[in-house]
């Protein structure tokens, strides 16, 4: 763990990643990102924020460095700590810290996760100031022109222990995302899990049907991901209704009913 | 027989299940009578298992009504040859339901009929029921578009376009798959009706559609008001044959529809209606256009006998061109209407009248009257929602009062024809002075449903002069009158309250009057009851608690504790090497989480939640309680009731700091429905109560059936504003309010007052003791 520092270079993205837009996001991220603006991502799962921060470095021809958010996490996984190295000890900055320098993109996933104390770190970096202390080194790293922060969040998750502080909200533009509309998704569906064009659409109005649902029985609907799951166990050879009861049914709700409501809608589709 | 040490002989148990002497009719029975009568032997013979699951059920019934359990015990014999044990609890349930709806008496038939009671029959009786189905194609149905259906049993099959009436059995086909598909088809078909527009013939249409009908069609002048349907059907001399052939024709029309989107239900469609031709009844008897229309069926059936009389293949052929015309996605109920005119021509040709033939079971009967009378309350519940939802699109708009509001490119959408709204111009935003705004999602489905109704967004719907409350408000005279309605001031424990209006964006001063006092106790039997009877789940769910509370946690980088950190260690090391003061905190510990969680559940008594409500309410609370005890949570319960703004009640079932014993026990067994829901004091009361706790988390869940609505105005805008309003100054005041709604209708008001996702909907009341503890669980992890 300790030698294995990927150069900067590493967070580069090469080649153009598939994104569908939807609305204006790609412009008004743009702007923050010229205007020094941290944006926080709002929106369901699985409907294609991670996809459309890749594609926005890709754009903007910036690194992009993601942290996935857990509980564990501390400040120092975010600014960094100090190393032993052949008997001597270094310092290796943390993905922030290291987005902070580089003027990369830092993108914050399912920041709720992250314990609050670990969050305070980015208070600083996300006013005016522009600033990343680190008490450690004691130095105050100053963000590159190019540094933007980037946080998601979904907002259906129904714990009160989960939900962002409105002094931490106000800091970001916000930008919401939804499930795209049919026709988009289906091609999504389509080209991520290379099925035929007919099998996308009806899993895409399985994922309607489930929508439907939201608060009258299931917690959230399917998502993007879970259609394209299931579209990618149907193109390796499951039987469409057993893969979308396992991709999408059983992984959307444990009652039985629900189950087999669900089941009736796979069966009237396929 | 088995004997365990702290059970008594069974014999003694039987009559020991009774308060002695016990009476049945108007007679008296003591032990010697019963036992004359054989009551304690009544069990014998059978497993001791199944012994204690019948005492348990009799125990149940006896607690409820002690005649009931007598009964209950002599047929319970005869009762297992005909059920399993399973389903004895699904029994008992049904006996108490009929007991609480209907009495003694019907319930004591019901137990004494066994199964020639036609009620068991629908419950188990062969083939499938709506019982065991319903909550499955409830989702469906539901699912399947942007409307919502009530699914209810009843003789005739058909819907009004907001609930869906089917079979409460269907045996028709050997296996109970295929019953199943049917009831499947059936909802599919007639939420198809609703959705595809059925009923909505444009009554513009009807002049042109009587000269296709020819010469020989009037209408009738006074039938101009009538739904436009019947209008169609009193077109034609003989409407029997064209309501057949619309019905047909029309399951022709939603038929491509469901090839077309949903071909997996297409193709095992296709499988039933060839076994729903096999059973049809001989035809060679009927009239001739009776013929006609039977071999129109059957072929559609995939059942086909051509016609040895070339003339009448001739008509079939013809006016299966006609129908198959209307298999296109385009299509729509107008088309159907020139086709049956066509049709209608071509069978009149025949001499002799119309035998109606025998119907398809799915297809239903139409009714448009009823489906007229859906269609309005639809329509006003819409334009309500819409009016309610522009409200709140208004909210962040300086100036309200002035703004205006359009809608891009109105006239193209209104003269687009086809049929699905998908394909009309639905707005994605609409303009305030000139501005375009986006609607939001739950606009959206609102607007979509307008469309489908009235084929634009009426001007008057958006008027901003028109007030805003009209539709939802009831005179103010209504309150009544009389002193013992009202509080006094002084009282004890009566509290004064603000009240928001909205009308007037202002509080209106010492308005409300709440007294908080002890809920009145009830009978303990009834929690003693519900505690046996659910014992296992209470296990289950404490085992659930048991683990968020053992939920244990790595706390590192601490001062001392039972292992070394190994990072925190090897960054002080690295520090030390840095020249930076090593930390000291290197150890790590394995603490439990504190919780610091303090909740306060409202519970609302209006009268709306009788009997069965008022039971699963109790019960939930019980089994919430007892499973509150693993985790130490504090927490109160409070009841509440309202009868005008002069009387609101907030009843003490369990103070925060009160332990949780017999008297709370007794009083969750006492709670009974009462008035009216009042919603915001109680929550400003309860919201007074909780910020003087100290706690990390407060949280408030209020378990209520619907919407506030109070004797006087707090109804509609009025009662869901004031709430709103309390709610935000609970959280203004650091608590999370959350709710849980039992309410059948639209809950979409909810998502105003509340939140987003600061509520959700419990459709199946046999659940309230499952749910609320889980959701209590999720809330707080
Ligand atoms: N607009 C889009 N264009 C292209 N692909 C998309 C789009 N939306 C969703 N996807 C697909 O859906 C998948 C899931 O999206 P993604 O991982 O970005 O979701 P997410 O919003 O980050 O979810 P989570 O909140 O669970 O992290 C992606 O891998 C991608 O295949
Ligand atoms: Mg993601």
């Amino acid at each position: 763990m300790l030698n294995q520092v990927k150069p900067i270079e590493a967070y580069f993205i090469e080649d153009e990643p598939y994104y569908l837009s939807s609305g204006r996001e790609i412009d008004i991220f743009t702007q923050a990102y010229r205007n020094h603006l941290p944006v926080l991502l709002k929106g369901p799962t699985g409907c294609g924020k991670t996809r459309f921060m890749e594609y926005m470095a890709w754009r903007l021809k910036r690194p992009l460095l993601t942290v996935a958010c857990h509980d564990d996490l501390t400040s120092g996984d975010l600014v960094g700590r100090y190393l032993i190295q052949e008997n001597e000890t270094v310092w290796m900055d943390g993905p922030l810290a290291r987005a902070v320098k580089t003027g990369g993109l830092c993108y914050l996933d399912e920041i709720v996760e992250a314990r609050k104390d670990t969050t305070v770190v980015i208070h600083p970096l996300t006013d005016d100031r522009r600033i990343l202390p680190m008490e450690k080194k004691g130095e105050i790293l100053r963000a590159d022109p190019e540094f933007m922060l980037i946080l998601s969040f979904n907002p259906g998750y129904q714990s009160i222990m989960k939900d962002l502080k409105p002094s931490t909200r106000q800091r970001f533009v916000s930008l919401e995302f939804d499930y795209p509309e049919e026709a988009g998704e289906t091609a999504i569906v389509t080209r991520e899990a290379g099925v035929d064009e007919e099998t996308a659409r009806r899993l895409v109005h399985l994922g309607h049907m489930t929508r439907n649902l939201k608060e009258k029985g299931l917690d959230e609907g399917g998502s993007t991901r879970l259609l394209i799951n299931a579209g990618k166990l149907i193109q390796s050879g499951i039987p469409p209704r057993d893969a979308c009861l396992s991709a999408i049914a059983y992984t959307l709700s444990d009652d039985v009913e629900m189950q087999r409501s669900m089941d009736e809608m796979i069966s009237s589709l396929f | 027989m088995e004997s365990e040490p702290h059970r008594q002989e069974p014999e003694n148990d039987l009559l020991s299940l009774f308060v002695l002497p016990l009476e049945i009719g108007s007679r008296m029975y003591d032990a010697e009578d019963l036992e004359e009568q054989g009551v304690p032997g009544l069990l014998d013979g059978l497993p001791a298992d199944t012994q204690r699951v019948l005492l348990h059920h009799a125990r149940t019934l006896i607690s409820i009504k002690p005649e009931l359990g007598y009964h209950f015990l002599f047929m319970s014999k005869a009762l297992l040859e005909r059920i399993d044990l399973s389903s004895l609890e699904e029994w008992v349930s049904l006996v108490l339901d009929i007991f609480d709806v209907k009495g003694l008496n019907p319930a004591k038939e019901f137990i004494l009929e066994l199964d020639r009671h036609p009620l068991f029959a629908q419950y188990w009786g062969k083939g499938v029921s709506f019982h065991e189905v319903g909550g499955i194609l409830g989702n469906y149905v539901n699912a399947l578009g942007h409307r919502n259906f009530h699914l209810e049993p009843s003789p005739i099959h058909y819907t009004d376009t907001l609930t869906i009436y089917l079979p409460e059995r269907i045996s028709t086909f050997p296996l109970k798959e295929d019953n199943a598909l049917l009831y499947k088809i059936m909802v599919t078909h007639k939420s198809l009706q609703a959705d595809l527009g059925t009923y909505r013939l444009n009554p513009k249409e009807i002049p042109a559609i009587e000269t296709a009908a020819g010469s020989e069609v009037h209408e009738h002048p006074n039938q101009t008001k009538a739904p436009p349907l019947l209008r169609f059907f009193t077109l034609f001399p003989d409407h029997v044959l064209a309501e057949d052939l619309f019905n047909f024709m029309e399951t022709i029309r939603i038929e491509g529809w469901i090839e077309a989107q949903l071909p997996g239900l297409f193709r095992e469609m296709k499988r039933l209606k060839k076994e729903l031709g096999m059973k049809r009844p001989d035809s060679s008897d009927l009239p001739g256009k009776s013929r006609i229309m039977e071999n129109l069926i059957m072929q559609w059936l995939g059942n086909s006998q051509p016609f040895k009389e070339t003339d009448l293949g001739e008509m079939v052929r013809k006016i299966r061109r006609l129908s198959g015309s209307l298999n296109r996605p385009e299509a729509t109920v107008q088309d159907t209407a020139y086709a049956v005119t066509k049709a209608f021509r071509t069978i009149n040709e025949i001499p002799g009248f119309y035998k109606p033939i025998a119907p398809v079971s799915f297809m239903g009967i139409l009714k448009p009257e009823d489906a007229e009378r859906g269609r309005r309350k639809r329509r006003e519940a819409t334009r309500v929602q819409f009016r309610e939802e522009l409200a709140k699109m208004l909210e962040d708009f300086p100036q309200c009062e002035q703004v205006e509001i359009e809608i891009p490119g109105t006239d193209d959408a209104h003269s687009s024809k086809s049929k699905t709204p998908s394909q009309q111009q639905i707005p994605h935003e609409l303009l305030l002075d000139g501005n375009p705004v986006p609607v939001p999602e739950a606009m959206r489905k609102i607007i979509t449903e307008i469309y489908e109704d009235l084929g634009a967004i009426p001007g008057a719907y958006m008027a901003i002069a028109d007030d805003m409350s009209g539709h939802s408000f009831r005179s103010l005279c209504q309150t009544p009158t009389g002193t013992s309605n009202v509080l006094s001031e002084h009282g004890k424990g009566v509290h004064v309250y603000d009240e928001w209006d909205y009308r007037r964006k202002g509080y209106r001063k010492r308005w409300v009057l709440l007294r908080e006092s002890d809920a009145a106790t009830g009978d303990p039997a009834f929690a003693n009851n519900v505690l046996e009877r659910y014992r296992g789940m209470i296990q289950t769910i404490k085992r659930q608690f048991e683990r968020i509370q053992t939920a244990q946690r790595l706390l590192k980088k601490q001062k001392e504790g039972d292992r070394v950190d190994l990072d925190a260690a090897i960054e002080a090391l690295t520090d030390g090497r840095a020249g930076l003061t090593p930390s000291e905190r290197v150890f790590s510990q394995i603490r439990r989480d504190r919780r610091d969680i303090a909740t306060a559940f409202l519970i609302d008594l209006s009268g709306s939640t009788k009997g069965w409500i008022n039971d699963m309410e109790r019960t939930a609370l019980l089994i919430l309680s007892e499973a509150l005890q693993v985790l130490k949570d504090r927490f109160a319960i409070y009841g509440f009731s309202g009868r005008t703004r002069k009387r609101c009640e907030l009843f003490r079932i369990k103070g925060i700091e009160e332990a949780y014993g017999e008297p709370v026990k007794e009083r969750i067994s006492g709670l009974s429905p009462l008035d009216y829901t009042r919603m915001g004091p109680p929550i400003r009361h309860v919201t007074g109560i909780l910020r003087r706790i100290e706690a990390r988390t407060r949280l408030m869940i209020t378990l209520s059936d619907g919407k506030p609505d109070d004797y006087d105005i707090y109804k509609g805008s009025y009662g869901i504003e004031d709430t709103r309003q309390a709610l935000l100054e609970s959280r203004e005041a650091g608590i999370h309010p959350f709710c849980i709604t039992i309410d059948k209708a639209e809950h979409s008001y909810l998502s105003h007052m509340y939140g987003p996702a600061n509520y959700v909907f419990i459709d199946d009341i046999a659940k309230l003791p499952v749910r609320i503890p889980e959701i209590y669980r999720k809330l707080t992890t």
